[in-house]
């Protein structure tokens, strides 16, 4: 197996840049174009299974370069080697200015390619720190007298297992460029989108309304039959002479309704436009296209909430459960017992009911 | 469960000469042999818009089990509650 690591310095640490956790999982999506296995071991690094890639991308350097110019946006460390660990250390020692890559686009990348099967011969004259080791063992390794990693990979594993343990088995293995940990190639977020086109442009909301909800449908119908349900939607509106906007927000729960998710999204949009008019003295310019995306799929799997118990937190959750109910038989038919004045002497004065539906409702005495 | 009628409907109550309830008539249906659980009085709100209520506590022979009440007031009856 040959596995390329590559680090991104400026997405790890206190110094990552806000959002450093969506931007790389935006660049891992770009790198599904590369390799179909993926492993995100944390935030800023990766590693890619890049085994017979040859025929489709040309040689291991042109793979870093092609990775380096998906994820341009920051500079990025690669490293090529016959198992994780070697592809890490690769990353680690590779310097800018390392040879031969094509494109603008990688100019400020490093790689480091570490021949298949030359992994010990590499290591032997690297400095033992290089291994991920507790201080204390490290210690005991130059009171040893052990400062490279060959001198490590040349004792006997017996010998090393009876001073340092099963950790120092596993440093030597490190040392000799063994390293059996499988690759855990991470599940690609399935992301359902559509488009739809107006012609000509679309200047009222009904006609978005209409075509936001036979978008939402067609997305939930397929998955009604797989039991997923989108926990987010994301609604771009392109704008004639203007940049497209785009609304998204989390669903409270998992839902397949689409009338509920395009009433929600449209809501979003409301509050979006209102906030941007008061800034704004120009015409609201037509609409050309909407799109829709719809991701985070989980089982909306159904559940009981605990009714007498305090809500604290979780009335969000209910409402939006029962408001959706509301919605599918009509209003009237849901109330909320409010308890006004539990001690009051009248029981029509202890509490009220109040209509579930109606967003802010002011309470409809029953 | 019981189930609280806020708008206090009217019912027809046919009392004895003490006062106390021996007969109701509830949608269109005559409720007889009443026997009286329970029965106190509310009197509130007499700084603005006063309440006085004699409140029963109900049973029918045909097993409805209700609270109603006398606004003394108006001198009607009202229906309040019933229990299922």
């Amino acid at each position: 197996m040959r596995v390329m690591a590559l680090v991104w310095p400026t997405l790890r640490g206190e110094a990552a840049p806000p959002k450093a956790a969506a931007r790389f999982e935006a660049m891992l999506d770009r790198l599904d174009d590369l390799s179909p296995r993926i492993e995100a071991v944390e935030v800023g690094v990766a590693l890619a299974d890049v085994t017979g890639l040859e025929p489709m991308h040309g040689s291991e350097r042109r793979v870093a370069a092609r990775a380096a110019t998906l994820a341009d946006v920051y500079p990025v460390r690669a490293g090529i080697g016959d198992n994780r660990w070697l592809a890490a250390l690769a990353a680690r020692l590779a310097r800018p200015g390392l040879p031969a890559t094509p494109g603008d686009a990688t100019a400020r990348a490093a790689c480091l390619i570490l021949p298949p099967g030359e992994g010990r011969t590499t290591l032997s004259e690297l400095p033992i720190r290089l291994l991920p080791a507790e201080p204390a063992v490290r210690d005991r390794f130059s009171l040893f007298g052990l400062t490279t990693m060959g001198q490590l990979a040349g004792l006997p594993r017996s010998a090393v297992a009876a001073q340092f343990g099963a950790a120092g088995e596993r440093l030597q293995a490190l040392a000799r460029g063994e390293d059996p940990r499988p690759l855990v190639p991470r599940r690609r977020p399935e992301r359902l989108a559509t488009t739809v086109r107006f012609e000509p442009p679309a200047e009222g909301t009904t006609e978005i309304t209409l075509a936001l909800r036979r978008a939402a449908t067609g997305l939930t119908d397929p998955l009604r039959g797989r039991h997923l349900a989108p926990g987010r939607a994301a609604l771009t509106l392109h704008r004639e002479a203007a940049p497209p906007l785009t609304v998204a927000l989390a669903l409270p729960e998992p839902t397949t309704e689409p009338d509920w998710i395009a009433r929600l999204l449209l809501a979003r949009l409301e509050a979006e436009v209102r906030s941007r008019a008061a800034a704004a003295v120009d015409d609201e310019p037509r609409i050309t296209a909407i799109g829709l995306v719809l991701d985070r799929l989980t089982n909306p799997a159904t559940r009981q909430l605990p009714a007498f118990e305090p809500q604290a937190g979780r009335w969000e959750e209910l409402r939006w459960s029962l408001e959706r109910v509301s919605v599918r038989f009509g209003t009237g038919r849901l109330w909320r017992a409010v308890g006004d004045r539990p001690t009051a002497m009248l029981p029509e004065r202890q509490s009220r009911l109040v209509e579930i539906g109606i967003e802010n409702a002011g309470g409809a005495d029953r | 469960m019981t189930r609280l009628h806020a708008t206090h409907p009217l019912v027809q109550v046919e009392t004895d000469a003490a006062g106390t309830p021996i007969r109701l008539r509830l949608d269109g249906t005559t409720h007889a042999e009443v026997g009286i659980c329970n029965r106190w009085r509310v009197a509130d709100d007499w700084w603005r818009d006063p309440v006085a209520r004699a409140y029963f506590k109900l049973v029918t022979r045909d097993g409805l089990l209700c609270t109603i009440f006398l606004d003394e007031n108006r001198g009607t009856w009202h229906l309040e509650r019933i229990f299922d």
